[in-house]
């Protein structure tokens, strides 16, 4: 039985989709990639196992915020990552609301491997898409404040 | 001004949204910001209250009644007004306002309003908000500077302007200005008839939300 992490990748660029999962696959992630939004949602249903998803906002047909609505009616528990371009704040706006684990700005490919890392370990680790203690992270905001 | 400015070193702490941190604090530009998933409760409100207390020792402390009008908190925001008359405004923003919370106009005259359902079909803006609302709190003076500048719209078209550039003359009593026979505008030469037009800058009318 496999023991890597599963990763879910969306995105409606065929070049960027490669190169992502050449990325992580060389990082010892079990990548699964999907080009554009509705292939995405059949992929997921068809592996609901995986540990996180990555996905674009603006996509044609089924965009990123109608994949996390989707996604959301299935797990609630799966990280969502959305990997996007500039302009589309609206929609990320709106996409928060479906719970967005992180937001990562294109092309920043290290930002989005630590932002992973991050987000499969707080998932496997049982905790929730938000700050674990907010109360610790009043505090240490407090001390950093005064 | 950016929120990060006028309200730094304040802590925003954001109960019950799914979604995380990192991603509200990118979304909001605020590093001083904690989400979490649980809606705020007795235990989280005395530990924050604890907390602050604790770092705070040797500090004075103030609290406020909640009548208290230093409570009352200040937004600037950026809107562009799409209508105009004496007894309601209607204004298009990027940001997403709740209902019957006050904005205060600033630009042309001081006034306030109370953002309401629309009873009027809005255009929708596909940039953010499009809301209405009734004009109230108005002295008796901006009344009449309203009233002025409403015919003024009539009569100039709708134009964006700002303080420096709107100039409605000396300030009038409501008995002069109903006492101003209607016949002398008529009489007026037609290159007379139109108020003198002034320079007008092409920013955008500003509300601040209470």
């Amino acid at each position: 039985m496999s023991t890597k992490s599963k990763i879910l990748f969306i995105d409606d660029e065929e070049e960027l989709l490669q190169l992502l999962g050449d990325f992580f696959s060389n990082l010892d992630f079990e990548v699964f990639t999907a080009n554009g939004g509705d292939e995405g949602l059949k992929m997921f249903r068809t592996h609901r196992d995986v540990d996180l998803v990555i996905c674009d906002i603006s996509m044609p047909r089924v965009r990123g915020l109608d994949v996390i609505k989707k996604i959301r009616m299935l797990s609630d528990d799966v990280p969502f990552v959305f990997f996007t371009g500039f302009g589309s704040r609206d929609n990320m706006i709106e996409a928060s609301k479906y719970g967005a684990y992180d937001f990562v700005r294109k092309p920043d490919i290290a930002g989005l491997v630590e932002v992973a890392k991050k987000a499969i370990e707080n998932s496997k680790a049982g905790g929730s898409s938000t700050t674990n203690d907010p109360l610790s992270e009043y505090q240490r905001l407090l001390a950093r404040r005064d | 001004m950016s929120y990060e400015r006028v309200l730094n070193p304040s802590i925003v702490a954001v109960f019950g949204h799914p979604s995380s941190t990192d991603a509200l604090r990118k979304l909001y530009g605020r590093g001083n910001l904690i989400a979490t998933t649980y809606d705020i409760d007795e235990r989280l409100g005395h530990g924050m209250v604890e907390r602050m207390q604790a770092v705070k020792k040797g500090q004075d402390i103030f609290r406020f009644k909640t009548k208290d009008q230093r409570l009352k908190a200040y937004f600037p925001l950026d809107a562009q007004v799409t209508s105009l008359t004496e007894n309601e405004i209607t204004f298009m923003t990027t940001e997403e306002l709740p209902y019957y919370s006050v904005v205060k106009v600033s630009v042309p005259l001081d006034l306030y309003a109370v953002i309401v359902p629309s009873l009027k079909k809005l255009s929708p803006n596909i940039h953010g908000h499009h809301y209405m609302g009734l004009i109230c709190g108005v002295e008796s003076f901006e009344y009449n500077t309203l009233r002025k500048l409403v015919n003024h719209i009539i009569d100039n078209g709708i134009e964006e302007w700002s303080n420096d550039s709107f100039d409605l003359g000396d300030p009038k009593t409501i008995a002069e200005i109903e006492a101003r026979p209607e016949e002398d505008a008529l009489d007026e030469p037609q290159e007379n008839k139109r108020p003198d037009r002034v320079e007008r800058h092409k920013s955008k009318n500003k509300l601040a939300k209470l």
